[in-house]
């Protein structure tokens, strides 16, 4: 199917969003709560176009991350109105948060310098994106969920200080746009959410791999030995190439 | 009944069996078991008249009856078959009221009755009514639905079964295939009544015609009632619920079976107790009577439903929120497409509709579609039940033909503005609906002209304001509920709106500039435009409506630091005026102590030290405290 992006026509393929279809050709829309990985969420509402399926149409603001294409239709990505919706986002999202870096440069790009609202009683670098509780929900322990509602919701343990279902893997962390989610890594120590994790170190370079907690979670959803998952990168890398040397016959099968 | 209606047949010769076992001369005492008459006592009333008819050994069905609607006068009785009104009965003396009702008017034979002039109804210029239907709060009303609230005992599937209840569903199961139910409710032209008005035919069709996957290898497909009510002042669809529960199980049985769905949930505010209760035991009762479950009346169709219970998340209204709470999950909405006709209860295409909706479609199978389409205005069909509060004369809920204006429910049914005062606005449409002036009381109230005047159907609350609101504290009074109420999930309506929230008190506090009201007006069309769900698509609308008509009193907040209507307490001084008598009530009841006087002298606030909590206002009967716009007495 063909649809046109400012005036562009470009082919998608159906199950494709709006925001695929832009980003592949080269449009650029600012996004803080979408993730290739994860489910698509339509939260920050930075993506928003403009949405026509007659010329005559008065446009639709829709989140292109989970609007369909569709054949033939007429999107708009940076009109006035969009640039102002943008703007008005980013001054709120940096008034609630102005000391994230990211929220910053975002908002500076879209002419917002500084957050002009009241601002929190208490700064946070949250901006309940929950690309974190996606990620822990994908990564099937589901141990942190948004708690509260409304502009006073907060990502929490189960009971504010459960880690039970914790297993440091530290995927919240890693999908932060903010980096308000504290990891502490020193030596073979993990630190999380409260709670203090031993990563299991590689048995081929002795550096530290992954939690036993999350080793057991990647098993039983695997089916693989726990063990496979003590493999650092580089002791699978020499893991690998002691295979491959093995059986071209070079050496004595192990490599320097 | 309690064994099983084993055919369509069995269930028409059980009505007969009913209606002829009911002998319409027979004298009959129906009070109201609605939650607001409850609340005055209502069900000690029905014991005390059911005690004093055994006593007496009178001929006379004492019953308990859903909500009548005129609740502000609460507890009603109604004396069948002369439909004779009592209002307010029991609220003094109870003993004495169930007395005297019973010897002077059930007693008597029909025709020589005698009235209980202390408990009528009076016009305001003081005429007493006798007849329910000659009460101006009934007299200019159409009450389709709500009709059945006052006549039957929401407890007793008979009563139901007596009034035509289940006739559609047997229309339906014996005489037409379910597309021919669909093709009815699409002709008859219903709207969806949870506000957005969709047409109900085609949301059925939509969920008719997507492909259902197979849940234990059967192609399933859900029907849901949303009993989510969650506006301030907004009670219609709880009294449907807990006056006429078989009537919605009835629609949703005809809309199950139209679109092909063998399950159904009700998803109802635990807030509504009542509304659980009257609706689990008529669920119980159809279930025991084979009017649901498999192969319910012999027909071979089978359909089943469950009660699911909110938690009071008023964003749970919104469908995809609800379907989510029902599915276990935070109940937060989700962007559409997929629309829940096509995937929603756990993926599979689902029907949702409001209670009233639900209610609706019984009597438009029943009756048929060009009856129905006969009411209402060229774009909305039927009635709209709405709950008239506020500064009314008459509260309550009253049932009226799309397109009757504004002016008819406010000055005919509601009686107009209490004590006389001046009108100002009527808010419709919830929370997130507009508040219109008096130019637009001539409007013709349907779902089409409310969304052009800048306000909205909702679900039908309607809230009547008087000279003495303040528009600017309504608009922040609504923006600070939705506010509490917005689930987080999308930036404008979780950030935006508290930054509307901090504008508005900025002006009813008396801090905003003409800048303020700039921001606003920049920032309420982003949160419209850039939201997730209707909840925040729609909250920036009291804003945009009391901007839109009464800008002056924003202005008046701002260039003048004036509350005209006196309400903003930052923006107004009380004032003793020469009407004083120096009772000295004020001075003591102060609790700031701020009132200085000596007895039978004038007395004066210290407008400096007075907090403006408005206790002196309130306690002087001589109307000698004024309030003044504004501060520093600027008159």
């Amino acid at each position: 199917m063909i649809l046109t992006i400012n005036g562009r026509p470009l082919a998608a393929t159906p199950g494709e969003t709006l925001l695929q279809v832009a980003r592949r050709a080269g449009v650029d829309l600012p996004t803080l709560c979408h993730h290739e990985g994860l489910e698509a969420w339509g939260g920050c509402r930075l993506c928003v176009v403009e949405v026509r399926r007659r010329p005559d149409d008065a446009p639709k603001v829709v989140p292109s991350c989970l609007q369909p294409a569709e054949d033939g239709v007429r999107v708009e990505t940076h009109t006035e109105h969009l640039l102002r919706i943008r703007a008005t986002l980013l001054d709120l999202l940096l008034t609630r948060a102005p000391d994230s870096d990211l929220i910053r440069r975002l908002a500076v790009e879209h002419g917002v310098s500084d957050g002009t609202f009241e601002p929190r009683p208490e700064p946070t670098s949250c901006i309940l994106c929950t690309l974190c509780t996606r990620a822990c929900a994908a990564v099937g322990a589901h141990a942190i969920s948004t708690a509260g509602r409304g502009a006073e919701g907060e990502v929490s343990l189960p009971f504010v200080d459960d880690a039970d279902a914790c297993v440091g893997c530290g995927s919240c962390a890693a999908v932060c746009p903010t980096g308000c989610i504290e990891l502490k890594d020193a030596g073979s120590r993990r630190t999380i959410w409260g709670r203090t994790f031993e990563r299991v170190p590689c048995e081929v370079t002795g550096q530290p791999t992954v939690t036993r907690e999350y080793a057991e979670l990647l098993a039983r959803r695997s089916g693989l030995p726990v063990d496979s998952f003590f493999v650092s990168d580089e002791g699978r890398r020499r893991q690998t190439a002691d295979r491959v040397a093995g059986l071209v016959g070079v050496g004595d099968g192990r490599v320097a | 009944m309690s064994e099983r209606i084993a055919s369509l047949a069995a269930l028409e010769a059980w009505r007969t069996r009913l209606v002829a076992a009911h002998d319409p001369k027979r004298k009959a005492i129906a009070v109201c078991a609605g939650t607001g008459c409850k609340a005055y006592g209502s069900d000690q009333l029905t014991a005390a008249f059911r005690k004093a008819v055994a006593e007496r050994g009178l001929d006379v069905d004492v019953r308990a009856t859903g909500c009548h609607g005129f609740c502000e006068r609460g507890p009603l009785v109604v004396i069948y078959p002369s439909m004779i009104f009592y209002q307010e009965v029991g609220r003094k003396n109870l003993a004495k009221d169930v007395a005297e009702i019973l010897d002077q008017t059930v007693a008597a034979a029909p025709g020589a009755e005698q009235i209980v002039a202390r408990l009528q109804y009076k016009t305001p210029d003081g005429t007493p009514v006798v007849h329910e239907h000659e009460v101006p709060f009934y007299k200019h009303q159409n009450r389709l639905i709500l009709s059945f609230n006052g006549k039957i005992d929401p407890d007793s599937l008979a009563d139901y079964v007596a009034n035509g209840g289940y006739r559609a569903l047997a229309k339906a199961l014996g005489t037409l295939t379910p597309e021919q139910v669909l093709a009815e409710v699409d002709a008859s032209g219903l709207r969806g009544r949870g506000g957005a008005g969709f047409p109900t035919g085609r949301k059925w069709r939509f969920c008719r015609e997507a492909v259902a996957p197979l849940v234990n290898g059967v192609p399933t497909r859900y029907v849901v009632c949303n009993a989510d009510e969650g506006d301030p002042g907004a009670f219609m669809d709880r009294s449907v619920l807990e006056g006429n529960p078989h009537g919605v199980l009835e629609g949703l049985l005809l809309g199950a079976y139209a679109i092909g769905a063998r399950e159904g949930y009700v998803y109802v505010r635990n807030e509504y107790p009542l509304a659980v209760q009257r609706l689990t035991k008529a669920i119980a009762d159809a279930r025991a009577a084979g009017l649901l479950g498999a192969d319910l009346l012999g027909t071979g169709f089978a359909f089943d439903v469950h009660v699911t219970r909110g938690a009071g998340a008023f964003v749970c209204g919104e469908e995809t929120a609800l379907i989510g709470s029902v599915e276990g999950n935070r109940g937060q909405p989700r962007f559409r497409p997929p629309y829940p006709a096509v995937s929603g209860l756990w993926g599979c295409p689902t029907t949702i509709n409001n209670v009233e909706t639900w209610v609706n479609v019984p009597l438009i199978v029943d009756r048929g579609a060009a009856w129905f389409a006969g009411i209402g205005t060229r774009g909305s069909k039927g009635t709209k039940i709405f709950s008239l509060v506020g500064k009314v004369n008459h509260t309550g809920l009253v049932e009226v033909p799309m397109g009757a204006t504004l002016r008819h429910i406010v000055e005919q049914i509601g009686g107009g503005i209490q004590g006389g005062r001046a009108f100002k606005a009527v808010q419709t449409g919830g929370p997130s609906g507009g508040c219109l002036p008096e130019p637009m009381l001539d409007l013709e109230v349907d779902f089409d002209t409310l969304t052009a005047a800048g306000s909205m159907m909702g679900s039908g609350g309607m809230i009547v304001m008087d000279d003495r609101t303040c528009m600017v504290d309504v608009a922040r009074y609504f923006i600070d509920f939705l506010i509490q109420e917005s689930c987080g999930k999308c930036t404008p309506c979780r950030d935006g709106l508290i930054q509307m929230g901090h504008l508005l008190h900025a002006v009813v506090e008396g801090r905003a500039t003409r800048a303020t009201l700039d921001r606003l007006e920049a920032l309420a069309p982003v949160v419209r435009d850039a939201s997730l769900c209707a909840l925040g698509q729609t909250a920036p609308n009291p804003v945009l409506s009391t901007l839109k008509y009464f800008r002056h009193e924003y202005l008046a907040h701002i260039d003048h630091r004036q509350c005209p209507a006196g309400v903003c307490k930052a923006l107004i001084t009380y004032r003793v005026n020469a009407r004083c008598t120096g009772c000295t009530v004020c001075a003591v009841q102060c609790p700031e102590k701020v009132i200085a006087g000596e007895k039978k002298g004038l007395h004066v606030i210290a407008e400096d030290r007075c907090t403006r909590c408005g206790v002196c206002h309130s306690v002087c009967t001589f109307g000698a405290v004024d309030i003044l716009p504004g501060r520093g007495g600027k008159e």
